[in-house]
């Protein structure tokens, strides 16, 4: 029952990755910590490890539709590690806090606008 | 090669902004290459989604050398993700650019409120 319960959870998740483009942990892991009863460390390990084969192959279906853009991906990728270490070194020195309302009100303005637009 | 110096500057916000967090990238990159760069809706969840492998890659194998990752859950949840994710892509080649924009937005406003909830 319960290896029925996570599959469901895997294909609702899936499903929304493919169609937004995103890795869908703002899903698995709050469904981890409370449907399954998992730690929140693990759930966030657990859900990168889904989320990696997830996107490996959401990104063939998209690359057999047409819809990527290979220079583009090395550049942001070769960004987005570089902010990811300077982020980490610098977690410790900011409130969780403010950064979290901050990033909820840039989510709200933008995407109002993406409604909108 | 503005475009060029600045995609890498997104690429550079979005990685601060998941180190910092630990939210995912494509809430900054896909807006930021539509609103911004003009780029079509469908492409640019295309390219999040592939930017997305390497950094959940790198993230992965550092919680499985200190044992964070479940694999009894993580098995049947992978199994089950990699068969929504092939119907969700299909699924959006078939919705139009403008209705997926407003998805999209519809979702940021979302997460935003779940994050807002949050103690």
């Amino acid at each position: 029952m319960q290896k029925y319960k996570i599959i469901l959870i895997g294909i609702i998740t899936g499903i929304l990755s493919g169609l937004l483009g995103v890795g869908g942990g703002i899903i698995m892991t709050p469904a981890m910590v409370l449907l399954l009863n998992t730690s929140q460390h693990k759930a966030h390990g657990t859900s990168l490890f889904v989320i990696t084969w997830t996107a490996i192959i959401g990104v063939f279906v998209y690359w057999i539709r047409g819809s990527i853009e290979v220079n583009y991906v090395f550049l942001l990728v070769f960004g987005s590690i570089s902010g990811a270490i300077i982020g980490s070194s610098f977690a410790a020195k900011m409130s969780e806090r403010t950064l979290r309302l901050s990033y909820c009100g840039f989510l709200i303005f933008v995407g109002f606008r993406m409604i909108m637009g | 090669m503005i475009d060029l110096s600045f995609i890498l500057l997104i690429g550079l916000g979005a990685g601060i902004l998941s180190g910092l967090l630990g939210v995912g990238g494509g809430t900054i990159i896909i807006p930021a290459l539509v609103l911004i760069l003009g780029i079509s809706q469908h492409v640019a969840q295309g390219i999040a989604l592939a930017v997305i492998i390497p950094t959940a890659a790198v993230g992965a194998y550092s919680y499985k050398k200190r044992k964070l990752i479940d694999m009894s859950i993580g098995l049947p949840l992978a199994f089950g993700s990699v068969f929504g994710v092939v119907f969700g892509a299909i699924g959006a080649s078939y919705v139009s650019d403008n209705i997926l924009k407003k998805l999209f937005g519809l979702f940021m406003i979302v997460i935003a409120g779940t994050l807002l909830r949050k103690k």
